[in-house]
């Protein structure tokens, strides 16, 4: 299997919250995206600070919401792909 | 290009203009994918792709300076401006075909690979000749690897790609069309070319 690229790593994270329904817990994340638990933290925190989601707190449970932002990033990020394939870029 | 009578100068004149904003477009849309993707390639083929539109829309220019002038003697501005655009519209269109190059081919040495391609395009600026050799021979190579990735994929949009670029190509190879009788053909196979190009990054995008 092919090295995923950062980007790739990125689609699959906001992917698997937009198939769960918005919302993910983030031990979910952790085996849907197929990371380990530190790039896991590392990949969140970019995530959040580039406001394609939010992590929110509900009694001491996190769950990761993915944000509008995050949703128009995906749809991009997928036009990018297609793209990518018609034009011999990948 | 041949600036002949006014019929075909307006055709030239309307076509290159055409070309220009359709390679122009497809640059934008390759930034916005460059822009989410962060990807070198897509990089590469949006300045190629910008480069190639700044070359048609200097030839346009240099067209419009050529016509509205009443001298085109040698040694006068007007002949002196317009063969500044022709090199300028070498320069840009080798440029061009080389990022596209570099976006479409993974080459091991990026770092010589640059500096050889600079050489070939500045040595190009001072021989037309060696300048539509070299633009020949750089897109036969980006035209075969798109025929490896057409045997590889056998799609439709790696059909259409191909076509675009063996257009793109037939377009560059100026002394087989250097004739008057010919000369409409070239920027024509420039814009069905392009044209190709754009519907295929359009359906892309839109779909």
């Amino acid at each position: 299997m092919a090295r995923r690229s950062k980007s790739d790593i990125i689609m699959d994270m906001l992917m698997a919250i937009q198939r769960a329904g918005g919302e993910i817990k983030p031990t979910h994340l952790l085996y849907k995206s197929n990371l380990s638990y530190n790039k896991m933290q590392e990949y969140l925190a970019e995530l959040e600070e580039s406001s394609l989601i939010k992590i929110k707190e509900f009694d001491e449970r996190k769950k990761v919401h993915i944000t509008d932002k995050g949703h128009f990033y995906v749809s991009e990020l997928r036009k990018a792909r297609k793209l990518a394939e018609s034009v011999g870029l990948r | 290009m041949y600036i002949g009578n006014s019929t075909i100068f307006s055709f030239n004149f309307v076509v290159n203009f055409l070309v220009a904003l359709i390679a122009l477009i497809v640059a934008y849309y390759s930034y916005r994918a460059h822009k989410v993707t962060k990807s070198n390639e897509f990089g590469y083929f949006s300045l190629g792709f910008l480069s190639l539109s700044a070359a048609f829309t200097v030839y346009t220019f240099s067209m419009i300076v050529w016509a509205m002038t009443a001298s085109h003697v040698a040694g006068t501005l007007t002949a002196y401006s317009h063969n500044a655009g022709l090199l300028l519209f070498n320069f840009f269109i080798l440029l061009g075909i080389v990022l596209i190059l570099f976006a479409t081919t993974k080459f091991r040495n990026f770092k010589y690979s640059t500096y050889i391609f600079m050489l070939i395009i500045v040595l190009s600026l001072f021989n037309s000749l060696l300048f539509y050799v070299a633009a020949t021979f750089l897109l036969l190579i980006i035209c075969f690897n798109y025929y490896i990735k057409f045997i590889q994929k056998r799609n439709h949009n790696s059909l259409l790609i191909l076509i675009s670029m063996l257009l793109f190509l037939l377009g560059i190879i100026r002394f087989v069309f250097i004739q008057r009788y010919f000369c409409p053909i070239q920027p024509f196979l420039f814009l069905i070319s392009f044209a190709i190009m754009y519907w295929v990054v359009i359906k892309a995008y839109k779909n």
